[in-house]
């Protein structure tokens, strides 16, 4: 694909993620979980692992196109660190101190071990 | 429903196409810079760094009375804020900095990151609230001064009256009393 026709390509599967990960917060919130930014957490482990997969599984030059619509696109729009960056500064601002820590501390652990199981099971497939 | 969808996909779609126009840019600037080592993901630290006290910034300015629409706090914050910085490729980058080894600088990408993120959120809050006071101070500044300038005063506020025009209403009052005597 062409650096132009890639870089709308990255637009358009960017735009489906950021939709996509709103309409899943918005889903989210009717499990009225309080405290715990939740949707966001989830949303950022299973991007997190997706990406892990795609990066091992579609490793080849000729599947650059694919990662980079997918991965750099659709994985970079769904997943967000501003929102989990400013989500902890709120809980933390609100003296909900525990649940902050536990939202950057439980967002990098769980994010660094679905993001190597996902690398681990495209090694095995691809 | 559908226009805020809208509004997500548009700033979402900005988004995406910013962090992979900078990420080559923001490369070649880290590997000018001395200590810096070839294969780490810069680009990626320095995107969600910006992004971290960029939605601060506009949040704060938010929270604090700006007059920013939700609309267009939804398409900047959860659009392109949200698809220009990223988590996916922050963590998954951090396993590769692992897997090759690198247990002390994956950890210290992976804290540092976060405590900068949530720091410059923290940053860019606070400065937004400064900015709105200074800002309201301002136009206030500025409709006094158009007041103390024209020949008309009333500007509606209430209780805004002095001491000397209490007295004089009190005199003019009593004298009013004493003529209807």
């Amino acid at each position: 694909m062409s650096g132009l026709g890639i870089t709308l390509g990255i637009g358009a599967t960017g735009a489906l993620g950021a939709a996509a990960r709103y309409l899943l917060v918005e889903w989210i919130a009717r499990w009225r979980v309080r405290r715990f930014p939740l949707a966001i957490f989830i949303i950022n482990i299973t991007g997190a692992f997706i990406l892990g997969f795609l990066t091992t599984a579609f490793a080849s030059a000729a599947q650059l196109d694919t990662r980079l619509l997918l991965g750099v696109g659709f994985l970079g729009g769904y997943t967000t660190f501003s929102t989990l960056s400013y989500e902890t500064f709120a809980l933390g601002r609100r003296g909900e101190t525990l649940y902050a820590w536990l939202n950057a501390g439980g967002s990098l652990l769980a994010g660094v071990v679905a993001a190597a199981l996902g690398l681990a099971l495209g090694l095995h497939v691809g | 429903m559908i226009r805020k969808l809208f509004l997500v996909l548009a700033g979402g779609f900005c988004g995406a196409v910013t962090r992979y126009l900078l990420a080559k840019p923001l490369l070649a600037l880290a590997g000018a810079l001395p200590g810096t080592h070839a294969g780490f993901p810069y680009d990626t630290l320095l995107i969600n760094l910006t992004g971290a006290f960029l939605i601060g910034l506009l949040f704060g300015a938010f929270e604090h009375g700006a007059p920013i629409s939700p609309d267009l706090r939804l398409a900047l914050g959860t659009g392109f804020l949200g698809a220009y910085t990223t988590f996916s490729s922050f963590v998954v980058g951090a396993a590769g900095e692992l897997r090759h080894g690198q247990t002390f600088t994956a950890l210290l990408y992976l804290c540092g990151a976060m405590a900068g993120g949530v720091l410059l959120a923290f940053v860019g809050f606070t400065l937004a609230g400064g900015l709105v006071e200074r800002w309201r101070a301002g136009s206030l500044d500025a409709q006094e001064a158009a007041v103390a300038g024209g020949d008309w005063v009333n500007d509606g506020a209430i209780g805004d009256v002095s001491a000397e025009e209490l007295e004089r209403n009190g005199e003019r009052i009593a004298e009013l009393e004493g003529g209807a005597r």
